[in-house]
């Protein structure tokens, strides 16, 4: 027997070898995901300064309306597409949480974003924007489905209008707390749901044509 | 921190990971003995047990397979009809008036193997007694190979390869793969002293050593395993001689099939819970078999339930979601949806399943290496085994505890 246990020791030594070593490259492999989105949140964040200085601009006429909308529904389209890649690795991330943090800097960034476009609509007016509100990382199949839908249908309506109106999906469980501030404000209930002109909110997915109707 | 789900993977690869190096390890330090057998020291007699219910088809070729042996000190062969009601009996007599070597016992169907061989076994005159289905047929050397290892005293048992004989059909080819990995795994075994079943199709065990253990337990729907961990309980060891060969007879039907499996099943849980007070105690029995029967056992529940967890959730998923999807007249699938960006679990499980189709590939080359039979496996039927077949086992492993827990078996 004595001479049989140490292959038994050497088999989980190896496994535990190799095991490891998979591990560190599974958390480096994320980890470079993470610092790859990292580095382009930076440059979002940048044109959101941008974006935001522009606006304190408006006053003093050294930029139009049309300057500004055209540069905040670019920007929301640049950090929607950015979502949708961030959403892709989010579900292949199985060993570490730096994806969520990026994740949570984003929803910080669009709620800026949001807040941006209700000051340009005090001082331009006649801007459309929808605001898409989700949970993120929810373990419920019932949301989890409707906010599948809810993307699918935003996105054709994206497809269909363009550039006509911003759209800005955000997560609302991310523990933000000017975000908590507007929903309250708004009288959002729970997620999914959007928002549109801050005056309509629809709770259960509804059609292209439905929801183009509130648009201008 | 990961995920439950993601900790129950890995906790799933690492133990996969670990049996697949353990093998490699035994492998690799072991592989220039795989066709070893010692000479035997002495001219051990040999009695062949053949116990034959309905078996008229293929009873005659055993016994010629048997008498056509290279082993010049069979004494006799033995055939217990119990209870047929074709014609086996029939020609059973007929081989006895032929051949002086062969003797017919008769008894009452008592529905286990088991029993007709504790019948036949005071009859048996050999040192060594050699059990083989009536529907199973060992090679010309069969016996000559197996004989050696009997020189230590401690060896109780001895086991061969066992082949599938009837391949004409895609169960017969499959099961002809898995009969080959599980020759090549418990040859594996056979170097950590931890083989755990000497199947029934042939065996030679030492009569000293069936007599001290009773025998074979006659409730056992699994006869063999339960005299293997006697044996093991009462401290012998079990031999396999990989240069042996036996081919028998494999189950036609998918119905056949399932039930065997059931039968197996249920006679590993039986002797599980016989032997379970020797659970983590001195000997490979002990310390490796039952463990890993257990763990084997758990895995396969459990892993089964988070399968089918998982596929649940999935299609209430896609059910809601197409639900949603026709409420909002919008595409139920889009091309952005599919995501084919890997995760770690994904190269893990790659890496796995390239590890056990080489495991697969060593398995029946070793085996093919000196087998007769003119058969090469092709890569599909390779793969559908890879895939598909092994996964029919869990499923059977659940059906088999229900049907223990519930007291709802017979022998088959």
């Amino acid at each position: 027997m004595e001479s049989k246990k140490h292959v038994f020791w050497q088999a989980f030594f190896v496994t535990t070898l190799f095991f490891l070593i998979g591990f560190v490259f599974g958390i480096y492999l994320e980890q470079m995901r993470s610092d790859d989105l990292s580095a382009t949140f930076y440059q979002s964040e940048t044109s959101l300064y941008d974006s935001l200085a522009l606006g304190r601009l408006i006053g003093d006429n050294s930029t139009s309306c049309a300057e500004l909308r055209k540069a905040n529904i670019d920007f929301a389209d640049k950090i929607y597409n950015e979502a949708r890649e961030l959403e892709k690795y989010d579900e292949k991330n199985k060993l570490t949480d730096s994806i969520k943090s990026v994740h949570r800097k984003y929803d910080l960034l669009r709620t800026l974003l949001w807040m941006n476009v209700i000051d340009l609509k005090k001082r331009c007016g006649n801007i459309d924007s929808i605001v898409y509100f989700y949970s993120y990382g929810t373990d419920s199949i019932k949301i989890k489905s409707k906010q599948a839908v809810f993307s699918n249908v935003l996105g054709d309506l994206k497809e269909k209008r363009g550039n006509d109106f911003v759209l800005i999906p955000i997560a609302t469980n991310q523990d933000i707390q000017s975000l908590s501030y507007l929903l309250g404000a708004y009288n959002m209930g729970e997620s999914p749901a959007i928002l549109i002109n801050e005056k309509v909110a629809i709770y259960e997915p509804k059609t292209v044509s439905e929801i183009e109707s509130y648009l201008k | 921190m990961p995920e439950t789900l993601t900790i129950i993977y890995l906790v799933y690869m690492f133990i996969a990971l670990y049996f697949m190096v353990l093998f490699s390890l035994t492998f690799f330090q072991n592989r220039k003995d795989f066709f070893f057998y010692p000479e035997p020291i002495k001219n051990y007699s040999v009695s062949f047990l053949i116990p034959a219910f309905n078996r008229e088809q293929y009873l005659e070729a055993t016994v010629n397979n048997i008498l056509n042996s290279d082993y010049k000190n069979i004494v006799e062969i033995i055939i217990i009809d119990d209870g047929s009601t074709d014609n086996t009996l029939k020609i059973a007599r007929e081989l006895e008036r032929k051949h002086d070597k062969i003797r017919v016992l008769t008894k009452k169907n008592e529905g286990t193997k088991g029993g007709a061989l504790n019948y036949a076994i005071p009859y048996a005159k050999g040192e060594l007694v050699g059990v083989v289905d009536a529907d199973s047929y060992p090679a010309e050397n069969a016996v000559s190979t197996m004989v050696g290892f009997f020189n230590e005293e401690k060896v109780g048992a001895v086991t061969t390869v066992i082949l599938v004989k009837n391949r004409n059909n895609f169960l017969g080819q499959m099961q002809a793969i898995e009969y080959k990995v599980i020759a090549f795994t418990r040859k594996l075994l056979g170097f950590l002293d931890s083989i755990y079943v000497t199947p029934g199709p042939m065996a030679l065990y030492r009569k000293t050593a069936l007599q001290k253990i009773g025998g074979f337990d006659k409730k056992n729907m699994t006869e063999d395993i339960e005299a293997t961990w006697h044996l093991l309980h009462d401290g012998y060891d079990i031999k396999m001689s990989f240069a042996s060969r036996n081919t028998t007879s494999a189950p036609e039907t998918l119905r056949k099939w399932y039930r065997q499996r059931i039968r197996w099943n249920i006679g590993g849980y039986q002797t599980m819970v016989k032997y379970r007070k020797d659970f983590f105690k001195k000997g490979m029995l002990g310390l490796f078999i039952l463990p890993f029967f257990s763990i084997s056992l758990l895995l396969g529940v459990f892993g089964l339930g988070v399968f089918f967890y998982r596929i649940f959730t999935r299609f209430l998923t896609s059910y809601l979601s197409t639900k949603y999807s026709i409420e909002a007249q919008t595409a139920i699938l889009r091309l952005d949806n599919i995501n084919l960006n890997p995760s770690v679990l994904n190269f893990l499980g790659i890496v796995l399943f390239i590890l056990g189709m080489i495991f697969v590939y060593l398995a029946l080359r070793y085996v093919n290496l000196k087998t007769n039979l003119k058969e090469r496996e092709n890569f599909l039927g390779v793969i559908f085994y890879s895939v598909i077949y092994i996964m029919l086992r869990p499923l059977v492993l659940i059906i088999s505890l229900y049907k223990y827990l519930r007291g709802n078996y017979s022998w088959d």
